[in-house]
């Protein structure tokens, strides 16, 4: 019994003391949850309370400037010469702006920011701290001395937004070719319009401009406009196997840095998008067009004798012979009466047909925008036929012409001018054939031929076989033609033997000098910068003189076709 | 009793510890988080210095200036065409050919449109 009862009071001390000991079993675990929980909590205080902010709060400052950054749209394109130079970039510039409901004392704030940026508009400034609103801008773009100096005042009303500013190292050298954007970096002229899409989604652009070469040419045409106090200028530098344009000048230009500054006539791209009767350099496709299409040689002979007369006006010659002309002499001396002629031999439609396959009747395809359309006669009469023979009456773009003389020297094949580097040395511009190479070379012929004995004696560089055409035309404005007012332009190519390079300079009303005995005429005014242009360019890119390396000059061909002037022509030859 | 001491006494450690790693890989990841951030950062800055640097290199190398400049400094000047010649072209000495006349560089007068333009 008292084992039985022993044993029952066992079990029940035994479930009493089980029940205790659970509830107290779990109490105890209950005590350490809330344990573990205070602990939890206690950490993730002192976690938050010091650990965050004493060691990473400047962590997370960075963090805030750097995603204002990133927020902005992507950063666009750099454009590079074809050297891998830069020419355009973008960099990031901070913005100084106020929230006016949080400034302190106006006039001192006012004040200290006159300070930094002494040649701010103090009404301006004044009017964005004075106002009743949470935002203005008081300075855009501000250097890192200046941000430097607004956090020295540490007004926290002043704040700085980031965004991307266009930067064109180079200034002016490259102004109507590269262009600028807006302030949203939107491109409005130039590369940075004609390729917006591409550079506004952050991918660069390699040019087929030469940095050097663009120098050069800006240079020499810069003389030209000084020494014959010209108004305007233009020079082109073109290879004539790939058209890809190396050198692209127009003058005045302006600063790309501060486009918004610039006047109209600087802005204004003559190199594409003017368009110009550019007179005699229009003989070199008269003339090819004869070669090729009448089938006729460099001897054939036109009356020269005397002034044609047309409808009612006459075409007279300038280095008049008043004889008989071969082929060859009506190049070599420039004669509008034998081009005149040509024209008349070709008939309009031949004639047009050909200035169409050259690309001169239609507007330049051009990786920019600011193209021109060329003038062209509405009705090809006999009497327009003759004139646009000689390059009256038919207006065209430096590029235009440029590529098209490229086409005719280079063998015959079509000149398509681009402003991208070729991927491949020697990679064609296209397959279609103009000329034949036959007409091709008789006109290498004929164009050495007016740099050796003709008009552009001045652009002759020793050991460098560089031919060329002159051409001087006076201007038309209202629809008559001024004696005062020329255009002067020589379209060049070198070595003649197989040329490589197209350079022309067209000089917008030079006046003559008195070294230049008072001529303004191509020959005195064009020729001798392109002389100029080539003496730079065989420096630059290295080409070996040619003196030694040809027997001969190939315009000696055309000798026996030639009547050799008298002393006074001569001298005249070269005005 | 004993047992259950040394058991909770053990959970609790566990538990103790596993927080405690818990944190740790958690103050680490954030850390390490934030490391990256900085770095990018660092990154950033440090692409956008060059960008500055190489602009400013592109500002500097103007061929107008270094034209001045080398003028100036070192009496340096473009040279001549003739100055460049194709290697065939040099007659060998072996040949006899000293008293040929070869085209050599022209010393270059000052080029006065170089100072005029400053």
């Amino acid at each position: 019994m008292w084992r039985h009862a022993r044993r029952n009071s066992i079990v029940i001390d035994g479930e009493r003391c089980s029940s205790a000991s659970m509830s107290q079993g779990r109490l105890r675990v209950l005590g350490v949850c809330f344990a573990v929980g205070y602990i939890v909590i206690a950490l993730r205080l002192l976690d938050l309370s010091i650990v965050q902010t004493h060691f990473f709060g400047h962590i997370d400052a960075a963090q805030e400037e750097t995603a204002s950054v990133n927020d902005l749209a992507p950063r666009r394109g750099d454009v590079y010469d074809r050297n891998g130079f830069l020419v355009a970039t973008t960099l990031k510039t901070p913005s100084l702006y106020v929230d006016p409901s949080m400034v302190y004392d106006r006039a001192k704030l006012a004040e200290d920011i006159m300070r930094v940026f002494p040649n701010s508009d103090a009404a301006k400034v004044a009017q964005a701290i004075g106002a009743n609103n949470r935002f203005g801008w008081l300075a855009y773009d501000i250097t890192p001395a200046q941000q430097q100096s607004i956090l020295e005042i540490g007004d926290p009303s002043l704040g700085f937004k980031y965004n991307y500013t266009r930067v064109y190292p180079q200034g002016s050298l490259f102004s109507h070719m590269i262009g600028y954007t807006n302030r949203d970096g939107l491109g409005l002229s130039g590369v940075e319009r004609g390729f917006d899409d591409v550079l506004g989604n952050g991918r660069d652009i390699s040019l087929s401009l030469d940095l050097r070469i663009q120098h050069a040419v800006k240079r020499e045409v810069s003389k030209a406009m000084n020494d014959f106090d010209a108004k305007a200028g233009v020079g082109v530098v073109i290879d004539v196997k790939t058209g890809e344009v190396l050198a692209g000048v127009s003058l005045p230009d302006f600063d790309l840095n501060n486009a918004g500054q610039a006047q109209d006539h600087e802005v204004f791209n003559r190199m594409t998008l003017g368009v110009y009767e550019l007179g005699s350099v229009f003989k070199i496709f008269s003339t090819a067009a004869a070669l090729e299409l009448e089938g006729i040689d460099v001897d054939h002979k036109f009356d020269a004798s005397k002034p044609l007369k047309v409808g009612w006006y006459k075409i007279r010659d300038y280095h008049a012979q008043k004889r008989e002309l071969t082929l060859a002499e009506v190049f070599m001396y420039s004669s509008n009466i034998g081009s005149a002629l040509i024209g008349k031999m070709l008939g309009a439609e031949a004639l047009k047909g050909f200035y169409k396959d050259l690309g001169l009747l239609d507007p330049t395809r051009f990786e920019i925008k600011e193209i021109g359309r060329p003038i062209v006669p509405q009705k090809w009469r006999e009497d327009t036929t003759m004139t646009v023979s000689y390059g009256h009456g038919l207006s065209t773009s430096p590029l235009q012409m440029s590529a098209a003389v490229a086409t005719i020297v280079n063998g015959g094949i079509a000149v398509q001018p681009t402003l991208l580097k070729h991927r491949f040395e020697d990679q064609k511009s296209s397959d279609v054939r103009v000329i034949s190479e036959k007409t091709s070379e008789n006109m290498r012929k004929l164009l050495r031929l007016v740099v050796a004995k003709g008009t552009g004696g001045k652009a002759n560089l020793q050991g460098f076989s560089v031919g060329g055409k002159t051409g001087t035309a006076e201007k038309s404005i209202d629809g008559k033609y001024h004696r005062d007012k020329l255009i002067s332009s020589f379209v060049a190519a070198f070595p003649m033997h197989d040329p490589r390079y197209v350079i022309m300079v067209m000089v917008d009303e030079p006046k003559g000098n008195e070294n230049s005995y008072g001529y303004a005429t191509a020959g005195w005014v064009a020729a001798p910068a392109v002389k100029r242009i080539v003496k730079s360019m065989v420096s630059i890119l290295g080409i070996p003189s040619t003196a030694q390396g040809v027997d001969r000059d190939i315009s000696q061909d055309l000798l026996p076709y030639i009547k050799e002037p008298s002393k006074k022509q001569k001298k005249l030859a070269s005005y | 009793m004993r047992f259950s001491i040394l058991k909770y006494g053990v959970v609790f450690f566990l538990v103790a510890l596993s927080i405690a790693v818990l944190m740790g890989v958690s103050q680490e990841v954030q850390r390490i988080e934030r490391d990256i951030v900085a770095y990018d950062n660092a990154i950033e800055q440090e692409q956008e210095k060059i960008r500055v640097l190489r602009a400013e290199w592109a500002y500097l190398n103007n061929p107008m200036r270094l034209e001045l400049l080398a003028l100036d400094m070192l009496g340096l000047k473009s040279p001549e065409g003739n100055a460049l010649l194709e290697q065939s072209y040099i007659p060998d000495a072996s040949e006899g050919a000293a008293n040929q006349v070869i085209p050599t560089p022209i010393s270059y007068s000052v080029d006065d449109r170089v100072k005029e333009s400053r």
